[in-house]
Formats: structure tokens, sequence, C-alpha cells
């Protein structure tokens, strides 16, 4: 199956060997690899806890009991599958310094897995008008879900925060909600997050920057123009570059406090650098604590 | 002050200047435009940089624009008429001498010129006229032109000199070697009787005696009309020829003009040959007619048509001084030249406008601190 060009097939299969976790218990309709907030009796252990009158005798630990005296039921964990919703902010700003290819590759990457590995993903931005496909598993809707994405661009039009909304609405369980954004929109868009994660979703904010945001690398002096609002401004890099990046951190930092504060991930990815370490190391953290 | 041109239809091409500002307005170049996802971290800087390119960028304009203009200017031939330079040019003489017919050049003329270019034709008409044309194309100076001549009557006439501008001096100059005032007696019939007259040619003064019975002197006699004094008196004036020794002559010779009083005219048909002609008009060929009547008398052709001279207050009249005019047609004077110049420095001022505004030194040495760097 020919796959639309939003990332190559290589950056694909550097990340096979893994897979998309939740960190949350999300709720699925089918078996899967995910924790669910359903407790039944199925093969893989979860806990012990007290025994109730009512339990049925078939799960006490009779061996535990033995070595304890107390009467303990087993209990199981029951796992289900994920659904993941891709939300991309396709405003202006992002159309800078491959801002938006990078977007586009990590959530093709990321939804690829998903895919991959039989959950279910959609992707859903709003430029003027809402762009979704909804979350669905199967190999024959990653054509629709690369396709989807490889439409998108960046549009006057977005908005980051109504996208997010209509996130709320269109995930009806508890799932993966993964935001791919540069959060300039950041008053408008961290509480729209924070209501995802208070829903139960598993939130994880992707922020996406280009190097030269960080560290206003753009050579002499020049007219800067504002990728959403227009408005323009004559700079001069070299004078205010110190006193640029020290903001820009602390901006960084600010989202990051607040994303993380809220029980959300953060993860950042700098365009023009290799994005698969960065992704491995997200990945392996998932699955060390899922 | 003023200024004229020598070529002013150049100057329809100052409207190249257009070009350059054309070219500005449409191509100019823009600042360094860099689009930004967020200006929330940047403030406007006060650039010096920004500043420069704006004024180097209109002074590029304005020297670019210079060098056309000076270029176009200098093309033109304009001629700066500062009250130093026409003063210089009021005192240097462009001269245009004119030899009457049958005279020599004479020695330095008063008053020194700067150009002097002499002119002789056997008729004296052409050779006024090519003095003009000469004059005409002269630098700007003030023109002189000086006759040298005899001044008989009949060779100059207000009409020759009609040709010549006004604003070009006129100035005669009695020729060496001019005959001496000449004499003669003539019959003129007045008042019903003979009359002789007496002109001293010197100074046309006429003395009117009456000599009806004194005996006639001279070998040629002119009767003529009455009321014909003027006509009479060009005759005389002409017969009176140089080198015609009219006392020698072996006949006596009476011109009659027709409507003479043939009374008197029978009285001296005994002693003088009568030759009949019809009257000349104008008076003043008259001279030509009388000799060639005496020519075909006496068989004695005169060597040259002398005759009297044009009275001093009448050339007086003619005379005029010369006086210099900014109408007089120009020569470059150098003035082109300090355009040039100065395109050329606007030309080399351009050229290291367009280089320093290449990189601005800031540019410049952020490159060399990040050259280092690396």
């Amino acid at each position: 199956m020919s796959r639309p060009h939003v990332v190559t097939s290589s950056e694909l299969q550097s990340l096979r060997d893994l897979e998309l976790a939740t960190r949350r218990t999300v709720e699925g309709l089918r078996q899967g690899l995910h924790r669910s907030p359903f407790h039944g009796f199925s093969a893989e252990f979860s806990q012990y806890r007290h025994y109730r009158p009512g339990d049925d005798l078939k799960y006490v630990d009779w061996k535990a009991f033995a070595r304890t005296d107390r009467l303990y039921t087993r209990q199981f964990r029951e796992t289900t599958n994920l659904s993941a919703l891709f939300v991309i902010d396709v405003s202006r700003s992002m159309n800078f310094a491959g801002k938006f290819n990078l977007a586009r590759q990590v959530t093709s990457v990321l939804g690829s897995l998903v895919l991959d590995q039989g959950d279910a993903a959609g992707v859903l931005a709003i430029d003027g008008r809402a762009r979704l496909v909804p979350p669905r598993s199967g190999h024959h809707h990653l054509r629709v879900f690369l396709t989807q994405i490889a439409q998108l661009a960046p549009s006057g039009d977005a908005s980051l925060a109504d996208a997010l909304r209509q996130a709320a609405v269109v995930m009806k369980r508890r799932g993966l909600v993964v935001v791919v954004s540069d959060f300039y929109e950041e008053d408008e868009c961290l509480p729209q997050l924070r209501r995802l994660a208070h829903m139960g979703h598993d939130v994880v904010a992707i922020h996406t920057v280009a190097r030269q945001e960080l560290t206003l690398d753009a050579g002499g002096a020049a007219e800067f123009v504002d990728l959403e609002s227009g408005r323009r401004l004559l700079v001069q890099p070299s004078e205010m570059r110190a006193g640029y990046r020290v903001a820009v951190e602390q901006w960084i930092a600010t989202v990051r406090d607040t994303i993380t504060r809220d029980g959300m991930e953060y993860l950042q990815v700098v365009a023009g650098e290799p994005v698969e370490p960065v992704l491995r190391r997200f990945l392996m953290s998932r699955r060390g604590t899922g | 002050m003023s200024i004229q041109w020598l070529s002013p239809w150049v100057l329809w091409g100052l409207a190249l200047v257009g070009v350059p500002i054309a070219i500005h307005l449409l191509v100019r170049e823009q600042s360094r435009r860099v689009d930004f996802p967020s200006l929330r971290f940047l403030r406007q800087s006060q650039l010096a940089a920004f500043r420069r390119r704006r004024i180097q960028d209109a002074l590029l304009l304005a020297c670019r624009v210079g060098i056309i203009a000076l270029g176009v200017l200098a093309l033109s031939g304009p001629v700066l008429f500062s009250p130093w330079r026409s003063a210089a040019y009021a005192r240097r003489i462009a001269r245009a001498i004119v030899l009457e017919p049958g005279t020599e050049a004479a020695g330095p003329l008063e008053g020194a010129a700067f150009v002097t270019k002499t002119f002789s034709r056997p008729d004296i008409a052409d050779a006024l006229a090519d003095a003009a044309r000469w004059l005409d194309g002269q630098p700007p100076a003030a023109r002189e032109l000086v006759v040298l001549g005899r001044f008989g009557r009949g060779t100059l006439t207000s009409g020759h000199l009609r040709a010549i501008p006004t604003s070009t001096g006129v100035r005669f100059v009695k020729a060496e070697g001019a005959q001496a005032p000449r004499q003669s007696t003539t019959l003129v019939l007045r008042e019903g009787g003979l009359q002789a007259q007496e002109l001293y040619l010197s100074d046309e003064s006429t003395r009117v005696w009456d000599s009806s019975l004194q005996p006639m002197t001279g070998a040629l006699r002119i009767a003529a009309a009455p009321g014909d004094q003027a006509l009479a008196d060009a005759a005389v004036r002409a017969a009176l020829v140089g080198g015609i020794r009219w006392s020698d002559a072996a006949t006596r010779v009476l011109v009659v003009w027709d409507g003479a009083d043939e009374r008197a005219v029978q009285r001296l048909t005994d002693s003088a040959t009568i030759v009949r002609m019809p009257r000349p008009v104008p008076a003043a060929t008259a001279a030509t007619a009388v000799v060639n009547a005496v020519e075909q008398v006496t068989a004695r052709l005169p060597r040259a048509l002398e005759p009297t001279a044009i009275p001093m207050e009448q050339l007086q009249a003619w005379s005029r001084p010369s006086r210099f005019t900014p109408e007089a047609p120009l020569s470059d004077e150098g003035d082109r030249r300090w355009l040039w110049l100065m395109a050329i420095a606007l030309l080399a001022l351009e050229y290291w406008l367009r280089r320093s505004r290449v990189q601005p030194i800031h540019d410049i040495v952020e490159s060399v601190a990040e050259e280092r760097v690396a």
C-alpha cells in the first residue's frame, strides 16, 4: 500500500519495535494493549484486594491465605484497545522553518504506530472548518489517516482551541489525545487541554519549535513579520538575541510546567533536528510507565 | 547671471532622469523580510542600519539622477553668463575688415582684436555679406566691422549696411592714398540762364557765382535739366576720375541729359562734343553713365572710377559702436567640462555607495564573528 508522502517509510520503520502506550487507563470496546478502568478477570494479574463477601471464591488466593491467614481476592487487569486522536495546530505560525512538516511527520509516525498496534487513530484540525478523521483502527484506515494529514496546510483561520473543544466532543470515551502545536495560543488552548485531561484523556502535548525560534539566529537586521497577525517590526537580532533567548526559554518552561502540572505529558520536538531519537525516548518512557 | 545652451534641444534628455526614479520606485530593495511565528518576544530596534540604508538609497538615487542630469546638461552645451564673463566677452573684439575695391589693406587698426579677418571682393556688397557671415560664426565677443576705403559716392549706401546686424559695430577708415579733393566746374541751367558751379569735393561745398560772361574752362561740362542739381553734382563728381587729365583731352565733351535746355546746348555746340544720354536714375548711377559717355567720345578709359567721397557726416551717422550681446552665437567656453567632472565625481560616489550598502557593517562583523566561532 503506497502512502501519501508525509513521512518516509524508513521513518515509520525506525520505530516499529515500539508501541504507543497510554499512561492512563483508557476505555475501549475490545481487548487490546492498554489498561482499562474496568478490572475484569483475564490473564494478566493486577493486584490483591481484601476479600469482600460475594467475591467469587475461585479468585481467592488460598496460598496467600495460608501464609498470612487473611483472605485476598486476586484482581486481573483488563486490557482494551486505544482510541487516539491527533489534534494538529494548522495556524500560520506553524508554517515556519519546517515546523508544520515536523508536526505532520510526528503525527504520521505516532498514528502509524497506533494503527499498527491495532488501535484506533484519528486526526483533527480546524482551519476555518473542521477536518476530522475519526479514530478508527485497521490498516486500511492508515491511508485515510495519512491522506488527511498530507492535505492539511497552515491557514489563517485556524484555531487550536476550537479543535480541542471539538476533540472533547469527538472523544466520547477516555483515550489518547495528542496535540501537536507551537502553543503560541497558550492562553486559549491550555484550558482546553486541561479540560481534556480532566475528562480522563491521556493528553500528550507535543511542542514543535524551530531552532531559529529558540536562538533568534536570523542573520542581520531585518523586518520581522508576524505570521499570525502580519504585524511588522524592524529588528536587529544581534541586539536582542540574548534577551530573546531568555524570554523564549522562560515561556517554554511556563508552557511545559503548566502542561505537566495538570498531569499531561509534554514533549518538545525541534524542527531541523532528528526526530526519531526524541520519539524513541518518548515512547520508551511511556512504555516504562504503562 | 544667465545661462544659454549651445544645443538646447538636448535638454529634452533631462526626461531620462525619470528612469532611475522609476527603477527606484519599481524595483527598490525592500528591507530584508523575515517571517517569524510570533513577535511577542521581540521589540523594535532603533536600527542605525535601516536609517543608513534609507539615507543610502536616497543618496544613491540622487547620485544617479545627478549623473544623468549632468550628462544631459553637458551635452546641451551650457554657457554661463556671469558678469565677469560678460565683461570679458564685451572686452574682446572680433573684427572683420572690408576693403573697398581698389583699396589695399592698411596697417594695424586702432584697437586690438582677438580675431581678425579681411574681406575683399569686386563688389563691396559681397564683401560685406561675407564679413557679416563670418562675424556671425565667431565666439562670443563684441563684433566690429571696419570698412576701409575711399568711400566714393555710390560705392556704399545705407542699403549695403542694412545687412549688417545692429549689434555689430561699424567703423569707417579712410584708406591711405585717397585722392585729394578735386574741383570742377559745371554748367547748370538754372532759372533760365546758365550758371557755373564750382564744387570742392573735399567737403562737397558748392559755391555758385554768376559766370555767364566768363568763358568756361575744363574739358567736361555737364548741362543738367532744371531742378536736377543733384544729378548734375553726381555727374561732376563722377567725371573727376583719377588719371584722366581733362585739360589734356583732345576733345571737349558736353554731356547733355535728356531734358536739358537746348538753347544752352546750342551755344556750346561749337566748342565741345555733345553727348546726349538719358537721365540716369537714380542719380548715384550718374557717375557710371557719365564715364561711359565720355569713354565713347574720348576713347580714353579711366583706370578706375573714383567717385567723390561720401560726406563724413554720413559716415559718422552710419558708424556705431560695437557691443556684446548674449544673443550672439555662443561657443562652449569650457562650462561643459565642469559638468562632466561633476558627473564623474557623482559616478565615483555612486559606486562607493553601491559598494558600501551591499553588506552593512554589522553583517560583516557578525559574519567575521561566526567564522571565528566556526
